[in-house]
């Protein structure tokens, strides 16, 4: 399939330009100060030229490069950003397929002659261009590895066709670094002399497969061109989403469970969740110091029910180690579908229901005469200790 | 009545706290071939059955 793959290298550095132009020519990296990853995320050519590389810890990187300009990530900005590009490249050519972050897919007519393909790709350009202000590169050729080859070897602001039937060709002289394979088949290729793709397509799919295994195979592919990853345009979707400001800005995850519960309730009696469920939800932060955070999260089944999503929410905000306190919290609700049947075991069933009717006649009886209920359940508390009356306590049957 | 003393260990720990625990466990078969498990505590000195 001809496609076109549009690129913008270190995404996150050009964003961070179009909204301070004074960074334009400076060393700067995107670094996720502790509690976080503490290590680089990305960072522009000027300070790659220094040696500063992403994942890179921060310690050492202010170290080898001490007037290095480092800012604090905003995920949130980023990936509304990214969104915009797609919608920017969706209006230039109806199918689009998002890539990792900065890089998305874009189908052309394969029919269309090279000159009409490279207008596609200078629209493409031109579209996101307009839209987001940074600059991208684009390559359109056949099949996703090639095409991303074409976009990443291309200047910023460039676009480069790849002819039809000249995949091979094309990709022989580049480096194998730009193969999509793992950190040992990379060293193995190395060790082996083989320095760019052209030495590896002289091997025959048996030598491959015999020092690579099922990856053999996929290498002998890219290596000449073929890429049988299939394309997949995204889906227009309107998002489900809700907002709230904290009344205080907090880093307590107590507060922010309580405000994430009210969100999801709120989103929920939307009148667009009638007899839908959820199927991934998406949270984002906005902290005080003026950076963000972001997490998106699939849940194993689709949810339509609060305490479900809930329990989920609560799995990942209790752990949750911010860099500052949250101002505003924005939850989103992705990817829902209809609403589908459960089947669920007789014997679960019957359990459940029994264990719901009597902790409803336990509460009548509190109600009823007051004071502590004193049917008691016991549950595992401290599992590892050496003490055995540590291991377990009794509660009350109904909490 | 006790038949044999199957097993004894001793655990010292919680020693950070204002009672520390420290005790000596054991575990003894019965007539019948019952088997309980019972410790001294080696601060008070008294001796306890551990149910579970």
């Amino acid at each position: 399939m001809r496609l076109a793959c549009l690129t913008v290298p270190n995404f996150r550095i050009a964003l961070e330009r179009t909204r301070a132009r004074e960074l334009a020519g400076r060393a700067v990296a995107i670094g996720e100060p502790p509690p976080g990853a503490n290590e680089i995320l990305d960072c522009s050519p000027e300070a790659s030229a220094l040696g500063i590389r992403n994942g890179m810890p921060l310690r050492d990187a202010r170290t080898l490069v001490p007037d290095l300009l480092l800012l604090p990530p905003d995920p949130v900005f980023y990936s509304q950003s990214f969104d915009v590009l797609l919608d920017a490249l969706e209006d230039a050519e109806p199918l689009v397929e998002p890539g990792d972050e900065g890089t998305a897919f874009a189908a052309v007519d394969a029919l269309a002659d090279a000159d009409s393909q490279f207008d596609a790709a200078s629209r493409l350009l031109q579209a996101v261009a307009g839209r987001t202000g940074v600059d991208a590169s684009v390559g359109v050729a056949e099949g996703k590895f090639v095409a991303w080859c074409a976009a990443v070897v291309s200047a910023p602001g460039e676009a480069t066709v790849v002819p039809a039937g000249q995949e091979a060709a094309y990709i022989a002289p580049l480096r194998t670094s730009f193969l999509p394979v793992s950190y040992d088949v990379h060293r193995k290729l190395a060790l082996y002399g083989m320095r760019s793709m052209g030495d590896v397509a002289l091997l025959d799919v048996g030598a491959l497969q015999a020092q690579f295994g099922q990856k053999g195979r996929r290498l002998h592919d890219l290596v000449r061109g073929i890429d049988p990853a299939p394309f997949l345009p995204r889906a227009r979707i309107e998002p489900i989403a809700g907002s709230l400001t904290m009344p205080a800005p907090t880093v307590n995850g107590a507060a922010l469970l309580i405000a994430g519960r009210q969100l999801v309730g709120r989103l929920l009696q939307q009148p667009s969740m009638r007899y839908r469920q959820v199927r991934q939800l998406r949270l984002r932060f906005a902290l005080l110091d003026g950076g963000s955070w972001e997490r998106t999260l699939t849940f194993r089944e689709p949810l339509s029910d609060e305490a479900g999503i809930i329990f989920v929410l609560r799995k990942l905000i209790e752990p949750l180690q911010l860099t500052g306190p949250v101002e505003a919290m924005t939850l989103e609700f992705l990817g829902c579908t209809g609403e589908t049947g459960k089947q669920r075991s007789l014997l679960f069933a019957e359990q459940s229901r029994r264990r719901a009717q009597l902790i409803a006649s336990l509460r009548q009886l509190k109600a009823q005469f007051g004071g502590e209920s004193h049917v008691t359940r016991m549950v595992e508390v401290e599992p590892w200790s050496r003490i055995p009356e540590r291991r377990y306590a009794l509660i009350d049957y109904d909490h | 009545m006790v038949t044999c003393v199957q097993d004894r260990w001793r655990i010292d720990d919680e020693w950070w706290r204002e009672m520390a625990v420290s005790r000596m466990y054991y575990q003894l078969q019965l007539d019948g071939a019952r088997v309980i498990t019972v410790y001294r505590d080696l601060d008070g000195g008294e001796w306890c059955l551990q149910r579970y």
